[in-house]
Order: structure tokens, then sequence, then C-alpha cells
């Protein structure tokens, strides 16, 4: 039956729901409201239009191809293509919701035409072991990388090759080096299994100074050749490059600290998503620049609390 | 030898493990058995440090045992995903001298260069038991270990714990069915309603069997003769 789709989401988003704070809620929802206001702005003139519609149907067809639950959803559904579109549909409701109270509402039906032959679609792609050398040019414990890296590394490659190819013009590398940490921000947000945690460090103080250290190494290996090349065209902006990279780090040593901080072994931390995303964000905002460095100060205290609870003194 | 003493756990004020006096000795395969809910995985939890205890005292060699003597391999395994077995196994230190990783890898067929996440639940058990055979620890601690493995595993798993007890480690292993246990332990103990009761020496094993089962067998015959 194709309502049954829609509630397991609905009980798997209510769940994930009761887990986030007030903080949160209350994030998420500005959130999720700016990216309607956002949408309905583009709604109102064109070609902006057709390309949310566009990026929506992009969303969906990418959501298709990679979904686990393909073989599940066509094996025990009744009517699944319907049971995906409308689960397709609802999610994206509230982004092209907004086209209706626009000139061009029309957007709304064709996008929900477009939609349903996506539902279609049945290749699937099996996991593949890429770049094993990953695992040769990376220490061992710094598994996050290694698995980050694996999967995000067409993304990464382009962005830094851009960085480092377009280092003759004024910030852009900079702010291409951003969107990169921001994608390694995510690496931090899966807790690892107890035994390794346990093999990483034997008391917590000892396990925050080796990840710090290790991440802040991996750090300045990437993002100094980028910031010395930019240097070399423009002097006067090298002070910049170091001053991001100061904070890029603080931000990177909040994401750490704020995992161990919420560690339970084998748990995926989601919740703390929109925190790091903040977080990162300072970085380019002036007027929260200070803010990762207190976020380090005072999470790191959280975190040695926390990890007590699963390094016990020897 | 591991002495287990005045040892209590409670979850919600509910008493689930009781160990007044137990010794291991050590040098020894230990087998832990229990039905469904016994404490097996809680009695292993809080050797490792991984569940708390509220009072009492667990000492191997004259000293309290800690987690760093203990290499633990846990009932359900979870990995770091997008990681290779072989990668996997990298962020452990090799302490064990005498670990070969190529012969292991042959003997267990696991495809280290695989991500982890294409591996069936037996190649899982199977990397998680390679990760802690090559840190050399005095205390081995497997709980429910046959699980999801083949034949050829399973049999490689026994001789793995012969060899184990050979070198001189004390080795605790659970496990739901009783059969691997009767082939590979020196004692084995029965657990229940987190209570130690009884210590079986390899002499006694067949009645193991009537023991564990007496009061579950009544139940069983009376449940099912409503149901069917």
């Amino acid at each position: 039956m194709p309502p049954n789709l829609l509630r397991v989401r609905f009980l798997q988003f209510r769940r994930e729901w009761r887990t986030l704070g007030l903080l949160h809620k209350g994030l998420f929802c500005l959130l999720f409201l700016t990216l309607t206001a956002i949408s309905y702005s583009n709604f109102q003139e064109q070609p902006n239009c057709w390309f949310l519609v566009g990026g929506l149907w992009m969303a969906a067809v990418f959501t298709q191809l990679f979904r686990p639950d393909k073989s599940f959803v066509l094996l025990h559904l009744a009517k699944p293509h319907q049971a995906i579109f409308l689960e397709y549909a609802v999610i994206s409701l509230p982004f092209i919701l907004p086209a209706l109270f626009s000139p061009n509402w029309f957007c709304l039906f064709i996008f929900l035409a477009g939609l349903f032959p996506i539902t279609f679609l049945r290749t699937s792609f099996q996991i593949q072991t890429r770049f094993v050398f990953l695992g040769k040019i990376l220490p061992p414990t710094a598994f996050e990388w290694i698995a980050g890296f694996r999967k995000n590394f067409p993304l990464l490659v382009v962005v830094y090759a851009l960085a480092l190819a377009l280092s003759w013009v004024k910030m852009l590398p900079l702010l291409l080096l951003w969107l990169f940490c921001g994608i390694i921000l995510g690496f931090y947000q899966f807790s690892e299994p107890l035994l390794l945690l346990r093999t990483c460090g034997q008391n917590p103080a000892t396990l925050l100074k080796k990840k710090l250290l290790e991440m802040g190494e991996l750090l300045l290996f990437i993002c100094l050749p980028v910031i010395f090349l930019h240097a070399v065209f423009h002097p006067w902006l090298g002070l910049a490059g170091l001053a991001f990279l100061m904070l890029q780090f603080c931000v990177l040593a909040f994401a750490i600290l704020l995992k161990y901080s919420t560690y339970e072994p084998n748990k995926t931390l989601n919740s703390n998503l929109l925190l790091l995303t903040f977080a990162q964000m300072s970085v380019v905002l002036p007027f929260f620049i200070l803010l990762p460095i207190a976020l380090v100060f005072r999470q790191y205290r959280k975190a040695k609390q926390n990890l007590t609870l699963y390094l016990p003194p020897c | 030898m591991l002495a287990i003493k005045d040892l209590q756990v409670s979850f919600s004020g509910r008493a689930v493990l009781q160990v007044t006096d137990l010794k291991l000795a050590g040098g020894k395969v230990h087998g832990i058995i229990g039905l469904n809910g016994a404490g097996k995985s809680t009695f292993f939890n809080v050797l490792s440090e991984v569940v708390n205890a509220e009072k009492g005292e667990i000492i191997h060699d004259g000293k309290p045992l800690k987690y760093p003597d203990i290499a633990y391999l846990e009932t359900s395994n979870f990995f770091y995903a997008s990681l290779t077995g072989r990668e996997y196994l990298n962020i452990f230190p090799k302490t064990n001298p005498d670990f070969k990783l190529h012969v292991f890898r042959d003997i267990l067929q696991l495809p280290l260069d695989q991500l982890i996440e294409t591996y069936s639940t037996g190649m899982k058990k199977k990397l998680a038991l390679l990760a802690i055979l090559q840190q050399n620890k005095p205390v081995y601690m497997l709980d429910e270990p046959f699980n999801g493995l083949d034949l050829e595993s399973n049999r490689a798993l026994e001789m793995i714990m012969d060899l184990l007890r050979k070198k001189g480690k004390t080795v605790l292993v659970s496990a739901h069915i009783l059969e691997p246990l009767l082939h590979t332990c020196d004692q084995i103990h029965l657990l229940q309603n987190g209570r130690f009761i009884q210590t079986f020496e390899e002499a006694a094993f067949p009645e193991i069997r009537e023991k564990l089962f007496a009061q579950l067998n009544q139940d069983l015959q009376n449940k099912l003769g409503q149901a069917f």
C-alpha cells in the first residue's frame, strides 16, 4: 500500500526529531524556513524556477539510484512506484509548493509529471572498493579521513584541483578550501566501535590530543600548498590565508571534540550536523569569527568528561 | 587465574548479575553458557569495563583486571564504514609476534582489500576475530564467536582456541549452541538468572544439556501443547 512508505519515513523523522534538543529543533526550523523562502523567491522569475525544478529532479534521480531499500520496496510493497512517487513528492513539497504562489505556478505540475518516471529507474550501483591507496598514504588511526576521502574522493579532488589551479584569483582558492574543509567536517559524524576507541587512546586526554594533532598535521599538509600559492600571487593576502588556516583548524578541532562529547559506540551523530554547519559558516562570517575558538574551549571539557565513561582509568 | 568475588550488576534497580565467588583457572578455555537473558553478555561487558559493576572485584594474576588486558570479541560487530578489511586491521596494534596475517587470510578466506560493508555476517565476525588475535593479551573473551561462521571457519575457530590455550592464554567463550563448546572447553560454567550455579568438568559435559534445559523443557511442552 503506498502510504506505508510515507508512514515509515514519518516514524523515522519523528524518532530523529525527539533526539534533538531545543536549540537543534530551532536551528532546523530556521534552516527549513530559509530554504522554503529561497525556493519561493526563485520561483518568482525565469529561468531560476527551471533551475530549481531541475535541481529537485536531480536530487530525486540520485536518491533513486543510490537508495539501499529499492529491491525491498519493489519486491514487497503493493504499487511500489506509486509509493516511491508519493515519498519523493511529499519530501519535495516544502520546496516545490511555493511555486503555486508565484507567476510560474505550472512548475509544480511539470515537476510532478517529471518525477513519476524517475521512480522506474531500477539501476543500482554496487559498492566497490575504490582508492585502496588511501590506506597506504594516510595513517591507519586516521580512519575517519580514509573512509571520508573514499566516500567523497571525486568531489574533493575537483575542489582541491580548482583551488590550486585558480590560486591566482583573489580569495577564490580560500573559498574553495573552505568548501573542501566543510566536506571534511562530515567525516566526524560517525562514532567508532568501542574497540577502536580504546585502541586509539587509553585515556581521554591522550586520545583527544592524538586526534587533534593528527588532524592538524593532515590539515596543514592539505591547506599549505594552496595558501602558499595564493600568497605568491597576492602577497598582501598572505596573512588572510594564515588566519583562515587557524580558524579552520579551530572548526575541525570543534568537530572532533563535538563528536567525542556526544560519543556513543557505533552511533551516527546526525544531530551534530547543524552545529557543525554553523561552526563552518563562522569562518566566513566576520561577526562570528571568534565563535570557533570559543566552541573549542567549551567542547574540550565536555568531550573529556564523556570519554571517561568509555575509557576508565587503567 | 581469574578470580571474581562479590560482583553485582543492576539495571534500573534490578540485579542482573551476581557472582559470589568464581575462579577461572589460567591457560584454560572456559565456556559460559546460559539461556537467553541469563547474563552472559553482561558478564563479558563487566569484565571488559563496558558496563560498570556496583560492587565486587575481578582479579587477574593478583592484580585488578583492566580492559587493556582483555581481547574482547563482541556478539555484534560494528565497523567503521568505507574501510577495507586490511585498513581496519591496521588500526589495531600488532603486538602478537606469532600472528601471520597472510596465513589467517588464507585459512579464513577473507577478501581483505574489499570494503567491509560488502562482507557477509560470518566474514565480519572473522575480521573482528583477526583484530583481536593480532594483539597479545593474557585474556581472550569471545562472545558467541560461532555465530554466522561456515563449517570450515567453525573448525578453524575451535583450533584457534586450542592454540590460545597452548600459548597459556585464558579464554572465555560463550555460545548459543552447546555443541562447539563441548569440543573446545576445559570447563563449562552454567549461568542462570544472573548467577553461576554450576561448573562442569570435561567428564561431566554430558550432563549439561539436561541441567540447562530442565526447566525450559517443561515450560515449552506446556506452551506448545496449547499452541497446537
